[in-house]
Order: C-alpha cells, then structure tokens, then sequence
C-alpha cells in the first residue's frame, strides 16, 4: 500500500484519547491509526459511545473538558496539530479543515443571522465577504432565495435548511477535510439523502476529502470509499465500502450488517447482543469478547492487534495467519 | 408590530394597577386605627364631637365604597390627594421621594453591574481556579449581609473615621443643583455644575455600596452559571470549530446567549431597588420613597401609601415590559408578552 505523504490530509496514528473524570480515567480512544486521502470519503462506523466523535474532536483540538489526547499523533494537510500553538490551530480550524455537527437546530447560534454567522466564518480567517460571496455560498448548498435566508434566524429554517447552511459555513473556506459527526442523524430520511448528495457532489466537484461519522452502516455503505469499523475506541476493521460490506471479517462487523434493516419481508434483524464496552476499564484481550459470538479462551490472553489480511485490516486473531513482520508493518501501516 | 405589542401590554397593565390601588385603598383600612386616631393618639382632653369633625374632614366618616369612588374620581383628575401627616400634597412628596430612590436604585445597579458583568464572565470563563473559587466565596458573602448592616459599616469606616465621603443626605446644603429632572447627579451635569456633580456623586457612593453590593453578588452568580450552561451548547462549539477567537468566542456566543437569565434578575433587581430600602434610606439620610411609605404606613397615612403603592405598580410593570422587550431583542424566537 505505497501511497505518498503529500496527498495524505489527514493522517492519525496511534490517539489515545482520555476523560479524567472523577471515577478515574475513561479512556474513549484507545489507539486509532486513520489515514484520509485528498478526494477520499472515509465512513467510521460504529455504535454510540465508540469514540468517534471524541477522534475528530481531536482533530479540531477541541476535546471538551475533561478530555484530553494523551498520546498519538495527528496531522492535518502535513501540519501537527497537537503541537500547534492555539494561535495556528485557529487558523486552521474553519479553513483547512471544516467540522460539520449532528443536530444543526443547536449548533447554529439561535440570536444571530444566518449573515452574521457566515460571514464570521469568513472575517476571522481574513478573507473577503460581500452579500455576492454569501449568496453564492448558499447557493451551492441548494438553498432557495438565499438573499433572504441570510436575514432570517436559525429558528425560522427547517433543519435541513439549517444543516445547509452549517454546510454553507464549513465550506465557505474551501477547506481540504471536512469533519462530518452525524450529520443527517437528527434529519428526515428524505433529507438525509439530499444532506448526503449535497456532501457527495463537494467531494466530486472539489475533491474534498470527507470523514462521515455514522452510527448507520447503511449510510456508510451509500457513501463513502472506504469503512473503519471502530468498537470502544478501537478501530476493529477497515477496508473498502465492497469488500468490508460483502464480505465482513470482525464478528463486529458483521453483528452490525445483521443490524441493517433490509426490506425485504422476512428478514429478520438481528442485533448484537449485550452493551458496548465500559471504557473506565481497561480491557484485556479483545474488547468484543463478552459480545462476541465466536469467542474462544484464547480470545482474552492478548490484547488484539489490527492485523492486514491483504485487502484489509481486522482486529482479531482468528485472522492471525500473518507472520510477524506482516504484522508489524500492518500496525506502522499509514506511516508510509 | 412591535410598537402595538409594547402598547398593547402597557395598556393590560391598566386593570392590574386599579386592581392593586383598589386591595391597598382596603387594606389600609383594615389596620386598626386611622389617620385621627394616630394624630389624636396621645392627646388627652380631646371631645367625641371634635374628633368626629376631624374625621369629617378627611371625609373618613364616610361608607368605605364612596369614599374608593371618591379617591378614585380624584386619582383620573391627577389628584393624589393630602398627606394628613406631612400636611402636604401626595403628588408633591413622591414628586420629591421618587427622583432620590430612583437616582440610589440606578447608581446602585449600575454600581452591581459594573461588578458582576466581568466577574460573572470572569468566573465563567476560569471555571474552578482561583479566580472563580474566591469570587464565589466573596458573592456568598455579598448575598448573605444585610445592606443596612454592610451600610453601617460603611459609614463607619470611610465617612466616620476615614473621613473621605460624606455621612448622609444626598447633597452638601449650597451644591443642590437647579432642579431638571430630580436626578441631582444627571441635574448636574445637565446645568453644567460641575461642583454639585462631585457633590452629589460622592453622596451616592457609600449607600450605593450598601445597595448594590446583594444585587452585584446574585448577578455574578446568575451569569456564571448561565455561562457555564451556555458553553456546553453545540453552537460554541461550532464557532469555535470555525475558527474564532477565544474571546470573541465568549463574548459573541456565549455572553450574547447567556444574557436572558441575568437580564430578568437584574430587572427583578432594579424593581425591588426602585421601591426603596427603607433602613438604608433612613440610615444615609436619604429622602427617598421607602421611609415616605414606611412613615406613611406607621401614621395611617392613607392617600400616601396609596399614591406610593401606584407609583410602585408604574414602576414595576415599566421595568417589566423593558425586560419583555430586552428578551425579545436577545433571543429572536420569543415574541414580546411571551414568557421566557
Ligand atoms: N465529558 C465526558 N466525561 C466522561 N466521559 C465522556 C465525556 N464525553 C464523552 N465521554 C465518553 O467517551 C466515550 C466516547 O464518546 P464519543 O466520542 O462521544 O462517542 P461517539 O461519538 O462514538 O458516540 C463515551 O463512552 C463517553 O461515555
Ligand atoms: S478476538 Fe475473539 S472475541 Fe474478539 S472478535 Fe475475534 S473472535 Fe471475537
Ligand atoms: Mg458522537
């Protein structure tokens, strides 16, 4: 998997991310290596709780209190962003790299226009901003008579419109990476796919690279290229969107493909039994094991590394028939 | 749109103050003895017949429901009528009274504000550290002593023994300025007196102190913690994310967002100010409505309390419908005369 650092805009390896709370430490990232490429839309998939929101938060450098990155590194667009002083993370935040949250109904300022809060968006990173610029911005994002959006206030759009325009402000900077959390969970279905499309057709046209955090493997699936499979703050599988989907490898994996509801009549879903891990903990063995239906003793001797079988990476040793230097270079994998 | 909503709550406010005038105007009559008692109290050797002349003068012998008719009849004609035990007319003394609580009450408020707005945001901000440990100490301490006591202190310290500021009243006899609006500190500055200004202003800072210090202390702590609920919210997060800075951060999404709650204490605030504290009053020897009332409860001073008691309903539904529209301007969503 030769691939040049260049075209590399994000590149994460080995987070570890904990939330020193009262009851000690919730260690809610424990070592993801995740790598995006310019153009790329990766999908990180996993049930709630996983850790996915806390990996891009670090990203931006804004883990709320009490969270802190406590080891690993992340560059975005070759720059180290935990060793950025908090003036240059501010200047990459919103320009090189654009978050996009979950509900938009709460996270477009309730007393300021829709105006305002682009135009924000721009004035702080120096760049020019006229009605012609902002109407064009909304324009992109499909938002019909933008000149008067711009005069409403969040509350008076429909939350699709509002997602729009959160959209509208973290494109606005034409940045390289988008950060998408969930960003079609609090919608409609219908809305859903046109939110999706909207994301698709930037990637195409601008080759933005794209992380959609989902808890949804079918949309995963719709959307992206390529799918890690995170499970307590591990990544417990990756590969691309075909063969993670037509042929999963981590009982994980395939627990949450059981999960789609499909609509043909009489397939039933099956859901993974149990809850997912309690991250206070520290796990020994695989972090799956008290879910996981092909379990064996062996399972808890070792703590699990990803291991590459070719076409993808697993975290499980049942697919542990790499030798160790393929091991090896599967753990550095992303390095190079 | 707008202007007709203001003008449609002002005008609901009509019936609440009848209805207010109307319970005091009974009330009152409620407490034993009347005016003539309390004039008479001490007196020996007066006869039946005279005081029933006097009673007849005040028109206290009459039935309760004419003599409410005939207060109010008086009250649409502007009339406010006699203060028995200050032989002077209601309008003129709370003409008088008014201007001086209201001049304490402001200068009180802003003195609180002037305080608790950094503070509050201060706090916020260095949630837990020292800053935010010690001022909260000190604001438990603000809201726990007693104004009359903290004036007291006050006045010992810094007129008694300290010497620097004066002990009571509201001006130095001689520095009174030409009368414009009452208000002696904007009075002077309007007529361009400087000498009253620096007069009056130093009247003001001890029992503003003594005031302010509660009203500075509740809203530091309702702003901290409105703060601290606001900085939870996405859309902080999200300006962050688009890059601002720390303080605009601050000051634009979450101060901006977390006004509501300090806005309705700091009116609840002013409209307990407006009303006058009678003990501070008394103490810093200020000639403001809460010892007019207080005296006037104490002599049966019936058309005094009653002309105070409208003045407190104006005052209240204005500071009430100023809130209404600060909200509305705060957060787009509610429509003035909704509830926040
Ligand atoms: N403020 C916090 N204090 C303690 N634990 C937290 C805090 N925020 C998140 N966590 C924990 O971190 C883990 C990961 O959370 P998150 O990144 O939000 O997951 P996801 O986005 O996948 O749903 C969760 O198990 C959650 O309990
Ligand atoms: S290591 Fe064992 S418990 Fe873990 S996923 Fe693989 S089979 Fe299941
Ligand atoms: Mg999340």
């Amino acid at each position: 998997m030769a691939r040049s650092r260049k075209e590399e805009v994000l590149l994460i390896q080995g987070l570890e991310v904990s939330y020193q709370t009262d009851r000690g430490p919730v260690r809610a990232v424990r070592g993801v290596d995740l790598s995006v490429r310019e153009g790329e839309i990766l999908g990180l998939v996993g049930e709630s709780g996983c850790g996915k929101s806390a990996t891009l938060l670090s990203v931006m450098g804004l883990l709320p209190f009490p969270g802190k990155v406590v080891a690993g590194s992340i560059r975005v667009c070759g720059a180290d962003v935990l060793a950025l002083s908090k003036k240059e993370l501010r200047s990459l935040r919103g320009s090189t790299v654009a978050m996009v949250f979950q509900d938009p109904m709460s996270t477009l300022n309730p007393a300021h226009k829709i105006g305002a809060q682009m135009k924000e968006a721009l004035t702080v990173h120096g760049l020019p901003c006229t009605q012609d610029i902002l109407v064009r911005l909304l324009q992109e994002v499909g938002i019909p008579s933008p000149e008067a959006v711009l005069g409403y206030y969040p509350h008076q759009l429909s939350g699709g419109m509002q997602q729009r325009v959160m959209i509208a402000i973290a494109l606005s900077c034409r940045p390289k990476l988008i950060l998408a959390d969930e960003p079609t969970t609090a919608l409609d279905v219908t809305i859903e796919a046109q939110i999706l499309d909207l994301l698709r057709q930037i990637n195409r046209e601008r080759g933005t690279a794209i992380v959609l955090v989902t808890h949804n493997l079918a949309v995963a699936s719709q959307f992206c290229h390529r799918i890690a499979v995170m499970y307590a703050g591990q990544i417990v599988e990756e590969g691309t969107v075909d063969e993670v989907l037509a042929n999963p490898l981590h009982p994980y994996t395939q627990g949450l493909i059981g999960c789609i509801p499909r609509f043909k009549k009489g397939v039933p879903l099956t859901p993974i039994p149990g809850q997912v891990a309690d991250l206070s903990e520290n796990l020994h063995g695989c972090a799956f094991y008290p879910r996981c239906p092909k379990r064996e003793p062996a399972c808890l001797k070792t703590p699990q590394d990803l291991l590459d079988t070719g076409d993808r990476l697993v975290r499980c040793h049942k697919y542990g028939y790499l030798d160790y230097a393929e091991t090896a270079a599967a753990r550095d994998w992303g390095n190079e | 749109m707008r202007g007709v909503k203001i003008l449609e709550r002002a005008l609901a406010a009509i019936p609440i103050m009848l209805g207010v005038c109307i319970v005091v105007f009974i009330f009152m009559r409620l407490i034993p003895g009347d005016p003539v008692d309390i004039m008479l109290g001490e007196a020996s050797n007066v006869t039946q017949e005279e005081i029933d002349a006097l009673r007849a003068q005040f028109n206290l012998d009459e039935p309760i429901h004419v003599q409410l008719t005939t207060y109010l009849t008086r009250v649409l004609k502007g009339d406010l009528g006699y203060s028995i035990s200050r032989s002077a007319n209601v309008r003129d003394l709370l003409l008088e009274a008014l201007p001086a609580t209201v001049e304490l009450a402001l200068s009180s408020i802003t003195l609180a504000l002037l305080v608790a707005v950094p503070l509050g945001i201060m706090t916020a901000v260095r949630h837990r550290s020292a800053v935010d440990r010690t001022s909260m100490a000190a604001s438990f301490l603000g809201i726990s002593m007693p104004a009359f006591w903290l004036g007291i202190v006050l006045i010992l310290i810094f007129a008694v023994r300290l010497k620097w500021l004066p002990t009571s009243g509201r001006a130095t006899y001689g520095f009174v300025p030409t009368h414009v609006t009452g208000l002696y500190v904007l009075d002077s500055i309007l007529t361009g007196d400087v000498p009253a200004l620096k007069d009056s202003l130093r009247h003001l800072v001890l029992p503003s102190i003594a005031l302010g210090a509660a009203p500075a202390a509740v809203i530091t702590r309702v702003i901290r913690s409105s703060m601290l609920e606001v900085m939870r919210k996405d859309y902080v997060t999200f300006a962050r994310a688009k890059g601002v800075a720390e303080w605009a951060v601050i000051l634009k999404h979450v101060f901006r967002n977390a006004l509501i709650p300090a806005v309705t204490v700091t009116g609840l605030e002013i409209g307990s100010l407006l009303g006058g504290n009678m003990v501070v009053e008394t103490i810093f020897g200020w000639p403001g409505m809460g010892r007019l009332v207080v005296d006037g409860i104490f002599s049966r001073d019936y058309s005094l309390v009653q002309g105070a008691v409208m003045v407190y309903g104006f005052t209240f539904v204005a500071v009430n419908l100023i809130a209404d529209i600060l909200y509305t301007w705060l957060n787009p969503k509610l429509v003035i005369g909704e509830k926040v």
